[in-house]
Parts: structure tokens; sequence; C-alpha cells
């Protein structure tokens, strides 16, 4: 099996943003020590990203994504070369306006072949960012949706 | 007759979050400036009513680049108002913590951030202009991938006693929650040798820490530049020619003011954490510096103006008095009125006065001769430094960047003072009253104030040193420093107004990372994908 990282990213902070760590904290649950797989609570890091793919041949991604023009708790699954993002393509980018997209495209032109070429995104449609430390019921639903789906990934291909 | 234009500056379809900037121009060169940010305030509903403890474990999710220096505010807030007892290892932890989350900063923001601007094509016409793009050029720069990659090894420090880098929760009042062993100390101080070597001395420096701190003027810096062929080529080396040489020393200029609440509180001197012991307890030292003479830094000099902000309207008032705020409509920039309400950020001032928070505020209370205790920072450079240059986009870069070599020592040194056979926490006993809590971030003064009562959150108020630097004018029409700093800056090309990004970006604004969500508009379409 390929050594797997999952990553979870979101602020907790911000109602449904996090729902990202939210499926990080059910899997160390439910999955518990797999070998040859890494959780990883990312929080609001993106850099980071960078040195966490290091030494992982697939990763899978959790995050919530706003203006899809779909209802919250709408769920995504895309190769992450359909979401890459030049930084240049914005002038205003700061340390922390960087995000895991644009940190992708740094990865790929520092780790050259060490690059894993399999990154899945699971994406999760939200609307509500308010500073609340909860999750709206529609959107605890499909971070549950996403932890059985990657849990029932990991286990077949264990 | 004098060509008027307006330019607003924005990022297209991001979150709400970002620095927007809006610019007025008269024949090339900027009149006014207003800056417009979705800053992180509200806090203060999520924490009332709460645990005092609280903050230890959400402050830090505010931010994933300065999670750390929530964390030592936070904890530093709860020791001043339980009145704990910090054992000496814990005051080193937290330095050391602190410290390797500032220098990662260094080359991470350098090399990702603020050096693939001079590689734009403005700079085209100039001499140095190829080497510049050879090294510091976005992702093929040959320096840009060293110099990222080696931004990842000081948080591993970091990691080794917080459990994770971003958002550990390690520090707490009383102390540390980490017991370090031989091992884990002997590691740190691989980890950072390998930092020195893959960058700090190779190819940063090219010299020996020990070198580049002989430097205490402006003229010693020049002449390290040109010493010898490794210190005048080293990306140090190039960055000093380069920016003088594009003319980086010359727009960016600010309020020239400056405040640093100060950080590292040293293991003898904080063991009884008091808001009035403090200045005397620290490292890197506090002050306001406005533009003549230094003052002692006192946080009861701080008030924030909401008169521009999007809230309703109340007296400036110093945080531990603030009301919770009532949030108004906001608008967009293009809709703002500017004589009105444009910007999510409060304007905070010191004795009524703008003041920019930030590396460069740091080096200039080391440079303060007064008041100097034998435990304490002094590095006269940046004294002389403003007098010759005064403050500018170079200057304001150089400040961050230098940073680095001292770091270094500091940590190596606190490394070496732990005592693995004394505590690292002394369990202490809650109770109400007020807290404050400091530290400098990388980017400059954060402070987190509490009030506990009844065993309770009252009120909690962060405010990060963006806020400082971001602020919208003040009650009295007075602009902040990046408002400030914009004017008179000379822009080439209004379809590429780069001078406006590296004059925000020199002051390293920290914006967004509270809201972290993926933006389905920057993605392609994405409705296939539905599952």
């Amino acid at each position: 099996m390929k050594k797997t990282a999952i990553m979870g990213f979101g602020n907790p902070v911000r109602s449904d943003d996090g729902v990202g760590c939210y499926v990080i904290d059910q899997l160390r649950e439910s999955l518990g020590e797999q070998p040859g797989v890494n959780l990883f609570d990312m929080g609001t890091s993106a850099f980071e990203v960078l040195f966490q793919l290091r030494g992982h041949e697939r990763i899978l991604i959790v995050d919530a994504v706003i203006n899809t023009g779909e209802t919250p708790g709408t769920l995504y699954k895309l190769p992450a070369h359909e979401v890459e993002a030049a930084i240049q393509d914005d002038p205003m980018v700061f340390l922390h306006s960087l995000k895991w997209d644009q940190a992708l495209s740094y990865a790929r032109k520092i780790l050259l072949n060490d690059y894993p070429d399999d990154i899945q995104v699971y994406l999760i449609a939200v609307d509500n960012l308010k500073l609340e430390v909860n999750l709206s019921d529609v959107v605890k639903d499909a971070g549950d949706r996403v932890v059985a789906l990657m849990r029932e990934d990991i286990l077949r291909t264990v | 007759m004098a060509t008027q234009k307006e330019l607003n500056i924005s990022p297209v379809g991001r979150v709400e979050g970002d620095l927007d900037v809006k610019v007025y121009m008269e024949d090339g060169v900027v009149t006014r400036a207003h800056t417009q940010a979705a800053m992180f305030r509200g806090f203060e509903k999520i924490m009332q009513g709460k645990d005092p403890q609280a903050g230890l474990i959400v402050t830090p999710r505010i931010c994933g680049i300065c999670g750390g220096s929530h964390l030592y505010c936070a904890s530093s807030a709860l020791d001043t108002a339980w009145k704990t007892t910090l054992p000496p290892n814990a005051l080193l932890l937290r330095a050391i913590g602190q410290a390797t989350e500032t220098i990662q900063s260094i080359p991470r923001w350098f090399y990702a951030i603020f050096a693939t601007d001079m590689a734009n094509k403005k700079f085209a016409n100039k001499p140095l202009y190829d080497e510049v793009v050879k090294r510091f050029a976005a992702y093929v720069g040959t320096s840009f991938q060293q110099g990222v990659s080696a931004s990842g090894r000081p948080v591993e420090v970091y990691a080794l006693f917080g459990g994770q880098w971003p958002h550990s929760s390690y520090m707490v009042p009383g102390g540390v929650m980490c017991a370090p062993t031989l091992k884990d100390i002997t590691r740190a101080h691989a980890i950072m040798n390998q930092f020195r070597k893959d960058w700090l001395e190779s190819l940063w420096l090219g010299c020996s820490i020990e070198r580049y701190m002989q430097i205490k003027t402006w003229d010693d810096l020049m002449a390290w530049v040109e010493e010898n062929d490794s210190q005048r080529n080293s990306d140090l080396g190039l960055f000093i020619r380069a920016s003088l040489e594009f003319g980086l020393h010359k727009f960016g200029q600010g309020v020239g003011k400056f405040i640093a609440y100060g950080t590292y509180l040293h293991k003898d001197h904080y063991q009884k954490p008091t808001v009035e012991g403090r200045n005397a307890a620290l490292i890197s030292r506090s002050g306001f510096f406005d533009g003549k003479k230094y003052h002692v830094f006192d946080h009861l000099s701080i008030k924030e103006h909401v008169g521009h902000a999007w809230y309703a309207d109340v007296p400036a008032a110093h945080p531990w008095d603030e009301p919770m705020p009532t949030p108004l409509q906001s608008h967009t920039l293009a809709d703002s009125n500017f004589n009105e309400k444009y910007s999510w950020s409060k304007a905070p001032r010191y004795m009524d006065m703008a003041a920019e928070a930030g590396p460069l505020a740091r080096v200039l209370m080391n440079a303060n001769p007064d008041n100097l205790l034998p435990h304490q920072v002094f590095d006269p450079l940046f004294g002389d430094v403003i007098e010759k240059l005064g403050t500018n986009v170079f200057t304001r870069t150089l400040a961050r960047v230098h940073e680095a070599a001292r770091l270094y020592t500091q940590i190596d040194e606190w490394l070496r003072q732990v005592d693995l056979n004394d505590e690292f926490y002394i369990k202490p006993e809650e109770r109400d009253g007020k807290g404050f809590g400091a530290t400098e971030a990388a980017r400059g003064a954060l402070a987190h104030w509490i009030e506990i009562e009844d065993g309770v959150i009252k009120n909690y108020q962060v405010m990060a040193p963006t806020t400082w630097n971001v602020g919208p004018n003040d009650d009295r029409g007075n602009p902040g420093p990046i408002e400030a700093a914009l004017e008179g800056t000379e822009i080439e090309d209004p379809h590429d107004p780069v001078e406006v990004g590296m004059v925000a970006r020199s002051f390293d604004s920290c914006l967004v990372c509270t809201v972290h969500a993926h933006d389905g508009k920057s993605g392609k379409e994405m409705a296939k994908f539905k599952l």
C-alpha cells in the first residue's frame, strides 16, 4: 500500500470552516493507528503542506469550500491539480493569505520527483464562517460522509 | 493640469479579509491612501462566559503563522491574573518557542513574499536585476527553494517541546506542559545547526554569525558588504546592494513612530509574573519611540478608535474597558465612503498617536541606550540606520532579516540553560482578576487582555500587530501606518502597481489565515466533481 497522509485544513473557531479538523479528529477515533497512514490536523497553516508531503506517496486533503453557489454540505472530490494555484496570479498574497492550493504549486516546484502525484481533495461547501466553535448539522453530516469514505478507502487498501 | 487618478487594488474573488487598498494619485504619485481590512475581531463573543483557560486552546487557532505568539500571550495573561510562579525552565521553553516561530518566518517571508517583487519587470533596466531574478524569482530562483525549504527547520524545534506546530497549547499558566529529555535538547541543537549550515551562514550571511554580530553602524554594514566576495554575494549582500540600486530606500516611510511590547521574559527575572514587573524582565525591550525620543512602555496608554471601523460608535477606550462591539454593515472597496466607516480593523493609538509595530520597532528599542539592564539586548545599529536612511521599504525589511543572527544565538544559549533536573510547571491557584500578556510576534506587538469574574471570562481582547499597521484613520482623521507609508509613493505602471504591494508587504500584514476555506471561484468548474 502507498504511504498515505491525510490532512485536514480549517479553523475550528470559525464555525463550519473547521470541518477539515473535525474529520481528522473523527478519523483518529475510528481508525486509530494504521501502519503507513499519518493523520495531520493542519489547522490554518498552508506552507506546512510542503514539509508534511515528504515521504508520502498518496495524500488525501479535506477542507471547506466557499463560493460554490451550492448549498452548504455539498461534497466534492477532485484531484489536486484541478485546484492548484500559482502565487503569481495574486499580486497581494501575504504569508497569512497563502493557502494549501498555492503551497501545493510551491511543493511541486521544490520537491520535483518527490512530489506525490496522487493527491485527492475532498471539499465541503460551507457558508457560515462566524466566530463560533460549532459546526452546523448539514456540514457535520458531510464531514461524517468524508470520514466514512476515507475510512473505507484506507481499510480497503491496507 | 495635473492628472488625477484613483486606483482600487483588491484581490479579486477572495474570501473577505484580505487587505484592500484605495490610492489617490496625482501625476503618478500617491497623495492619499486608505486601507480596508477584515481583521480578526469578535473574539470577545467566543470567549465570554468560558473557562479562563479557553484562551490557551482557542487563541493559537487564530493563526497558522503565529499561533505560538498567541499562546505566549494567552499563558502570560493568565500568569498575571492568577499570580502564578514560573520556574526558570518554563520561561526558557516559552522563549525558545517564540524565537523558533519568529526565526522560521524570516526566510519564509523574505523569499516567498518579499523578494519575488524585486524580480518584477519594473527593475529590469537595473544592473543587478539579472542576478536578483536568478536567485529570488518565485519558484525557480536558486535561493528561493533553499530558503523556503530551510524555513521548515526551526519549527521542528518548536514541535519537539510543543508537540506540534502550529496550534500547540503547551504553554500554560504556571509553566509549560512538557518535560524534555537530554535527547530532545540534543536534537534541537542539531536541527538549529542544520538551519545555520543550510541557510543562515552559507546562503544568507556568507560569513559566521559572530562576524555579522560585530556590525554596529550603517557604515559597518556597508563595509561588511564590501569586505569580501562571500559577503558581497551572499543573499543579504545582494539584497542590500539591489535595494539601494532599485531605490527601495526611497519610499514607504510611514508614521515615523514605533511601538514594541518586547518579548523573551528572562528566566531569572519573571518568576513572579506581574504587569508592572514585565518591562524590566524583558530580554528584547519594549518601548514607544516618537521619532525623537524613547518612552517607557505602559499598556494603559493604548486606546482603540472605532470612528472609521464598521462598529457602532463608542469613545476610544483601553481594551479592558472596551464594550462588546456592535458590528455594522460593511461595504466593498468601490462602495465605501472613506469619510465614514471603511474597515473591519479598529485603529489603535498609543498616547493618541498612530505607531508602527514590527521588527523595525523592535530593533529600534534595542538601540535605546537608556534604562538598560544587564540581561537586555543592546544593539545600536538601527538607531544609526534610521538616522541616516530613515524609515522605508528597505530599512523595514532589513530590520526583519537582521534579527535572524541574534535569534539563532539566543535559541542556542537558552537550550543550553535548560536544567533537566528542575521543574517545568508549578500548579497555580485560579482566581478572579485582570491579566495582560504580550509578546513580539514575527510581525510585531501582540497582546491579550483578560478579565475573569466568578471563575469565567468576562472580557477577552486580542490585539494583533497588524491592527496597529493596517488600521484606518483614527477619530481625528489621522492615517494608520500603512496608509501613511503609501503617501508619496511613485507608481510607474497603474496596471501593475508593484510599489503598493512592496510597501504593504514590507509590513507583512496578517489578515486572513483565520478563515481557511478553499475558494470555489478560484478553482476550475467544480460542478462535475460533486459526489
